[in-house]
């Protein structure tokens, strides 16, 4: 039976925030990058068909919306903040090995599952509150801020939280990627663009090919999308409502324990070979 | 192995019984093809630590230094063999042993730049399941212990390597551990930093505590250690105290040479093969006369091996700047049973 020390969670919560907000930089650019990965894809709809509108009549053929900036701002964020909340505990992992404070931990009597519970929770509510100020920001530049106000918002909200759940174990695999190869930035690049192109974020996942659909649906980014696209703009379900949830909450069991597991044995092992403070 | 000049009413803090340790790593030699490395890094280690002792673990890098705390403080699990801390096995027990240990390792590396001392001290402790208002009284007493008030407060990345060591020490005493392990604990440190922290050190263990260290600073571990171990290519060559240690050498003698030019190499070679001559080692330092070679003889008479010292040096052009026989230090004794110098 293992006993969980809330104040380490806490600890490690806490620290990690304070190190957050003495880099700036990162933080505007969370903020911002949901506007900026919004507006790539709407500048050369304009360039294409020259103006918002004709994208938008063109646009709705595919996607059943003529909001075409609001349907690319909720992909945007939703992939941008996924994307870091993936990578960030290989990437906290790897800072650690670095400086050289992973060893440190490994050193206090505090359980792993604390470290990571502690590591993992910052990264859920900074992932939440990027969320928020992404999409706030993303939608009062492009104009589409009403959309966002409203209480539908808060059920979208929802949907982007529990997604995050099967992300983190994702980000566990991750973390023992890190711990055993050490430099699995090349798979970190590889996996980002394919998650770029496959989960929809800039069009509906219908235009591509049967097998790549397919491929995507394994990525809980895809269903994520889609279902806050459903809730706000009341189209994308990727199967249908029940599938979609289904599948997500399957996701969301497994992953986690897949991520656990092959972590503690990565790191079981790291400790065998003497290279947990290696990177 | 160990104990040596210690009674058996002593209690045993840390007890290492033949470890072994092998690292091994693939090395990609083409795109398909990998060459697989071995090195032994621990040959059957075997000692052992009593209550209440500073005890020193001396030897260049490469000798397992860092493999055997490792494997000590539950970082690493060793091959074979067994050890046992606070009466914990290392690898079964390891969450007891490290509730029990304070932990200096890679000495600056080891902080949170981007946060302040106390706020590192504070992030330790919790890990250490401290409850928050005894942790707060202990930091302080720390920081005044250590008199590190004047930065504590500040960005550690503002820090000076110096002060930075001295947290990184702080943050071994936050657990108030009765075994602290501390790995060159005054590496980056002014001299005048050194000394205080050697004066720490010894009012720790006159606080009851026990302490593990590793230097390679010769006149530090004569210093402070009540028993030194030399491990040298994973293995232990001698242990005990500094003292017992000098007197296996009886009957040699050193020679302490400081020069400088070229050919040394050479002259080294020739007094390695001289009679009487036990041990010779050359180390290099940088000083503002420019690039000093000092000489080291172990020997059984000096004043037979000087005139052919200053011989050599002045067929060959070289620059004596002193020269003194000496009693055989703990530099000696290493080298004896190395063959090499520290450092």
């Amino acid at each position: 039976m293992i006993y969980v020390d809330f104040s380490v969670v806490k600890a490690i919560l806490k620290a990690r925030y304070k190190i957050y907000i003495r880099y700036p930089g990162w933080m505007i650019l969370n903020f911002t990058l949901p506007t900026f990965l919004t507006a790539m894809p709407l500048f050369l709809a304009i360039g294409i068909t020259r103006s918002i509108e004709a994208a938008n009549v063109i646009f709705s053929r595919y996607a059943g919306t003529t909001n075409f900036t609001f349907y690319i701002l909720l992909g945007s964020v939703i992939w941008s903040i996924s994307n870091s909340l993936l990578w960030d505990f290989g990437m906290w992992l790897y800072d650690e090995m670095e400086m050289g404070t992973l060893e440190q931990l490994f050193l206090t009597p505090s359980h792993s599952l604390e470290l990571l519970l502690g590591s993992i929770l910052y990264t859920l509510v900074i992932s939440l509150i990027n969320s928020i100020a992404g999409i706030l920001i993303a939608a009062a530049i492009l104009g589409c801020l009403h959309l966002v106000l409203n209480l539908k918002f808060l059920l979208a909200l929802g949907v982007i939280a529990f997604g995050f759940i099967p992300l983190l174990g994702m980000s566990l695999v991750f973390g023992a990627l890190v711990l055993r190869v050490k430099e699995p930035w090349a798979f970190f690049n590889f996996l980002s663009a394919l998650l770029l192109y496959t989960s929809g974020t800039f069009y509906p996942i219908t235009v591509l090919p049967i097998t790549i659909r397919l491929l995507a649906a394994l990525f809980p980014v895809t269903i994520q999308i889609a279902e806050t696209r459903t809730i706000m703009l009341n189209v994308g379900y990727l199967f249908g409502p029940d599938i979609d949830f289904l599948l997500l909450t399957t996701y969301a069991l497994v992953w986690p324990i897949f991520g656990l597991a092959m972590f503690e044995r990565v790191r079981n092992e790291a400790q065998r070979r003497g290279s947990i403070g290696a990177y | 192995m160990g104990g040596s000049n210690t009674t058996s009413s002593e209690s045993l803090v840390v007890e290492a019984r033949d470890l072994w340790k092998t690292y091994v790593s693939k090395e990609r030699v083409g795109l398909f093809k990998s060459k697989v490395r071995e090195v032994q890094a621990l040959k059957g280690v075997s000692l052992d630590v009593y209550e209440n002792e500073i005890f020193g673990l001396l030897g260049p890098n490469g000798a397992g230094k860092t493999t055997l705390i490792k494997i000590l403080t539950t970082l690493l699990i060793p091959d074979r063999g067994y050890a046992k801390v606070l009466g914990f096995d290392i690898v079964k027990q390891s969450n007891d042993v490290r509730k029990r240990l304070g932990v200096m390792l890679m000495g600056e590396r080891a902080l949170y730049w981007k946060l302040t001392g106390r706020e590192n001290l504070e992030f330790f402790g919790a890990l250490y399941h401290i409850p928050r208002e005894i942790l707060s009284k202990r930091i302080q007493e720390i920081i005044d212990f250590l008199g590190i008030q004047d930065f504590v407060d500040r960005l550690v990345e503002t820090y000076s390597s110096g002060q930075r060591v001295l947290l990184a020490f702080a943050k071994a005493l936050v657990n108030d551990a009765p075994l602290l392990f501390l790995d060159e604990p005054t590496v980056a440190l002014d001299p005048a930093r050194s000394i205080e922290i050697r004066r720490k050190i010894k009012q720790l263990k006159g606080e009851g505590k026990t302490i593990f260290l590793t230097t390679h600073i010769m006149t530090e571990a004569e210093e402070l250690c009540d028993r030194v171990a030399i491990i040298d290519s994973g293995k232990i060559v001698a242990i005990g105290k500094p003292e017992e240690l000098k007197r296996t050498l009886r009957g040699l003698s050193a020679l302490e040479v400081e020069m400088s030019g070229n050919n040394l190499e050479y002259i080294l070679s020739q007094l390695k093969a001289l009679e009487g001559v036990s041990r010779a080692a050359i180390t290099y330092e940088t000083t503002e006369r420019g690039i000093i070679a000092k000489l080291r003889v172990l020997c059984d008479s000096p004043r037979d091996i000087l005139p052919i010292v200053v011989d050599a040096a002045l067929q060959n052009d070289l620059k004596i700047w002193y020269i003194k026989p000496t009693e055989p230090t703990l530099e000696d004794v290493f080298l004896y049973y190395t063959g090499k110098p520290l450092g």
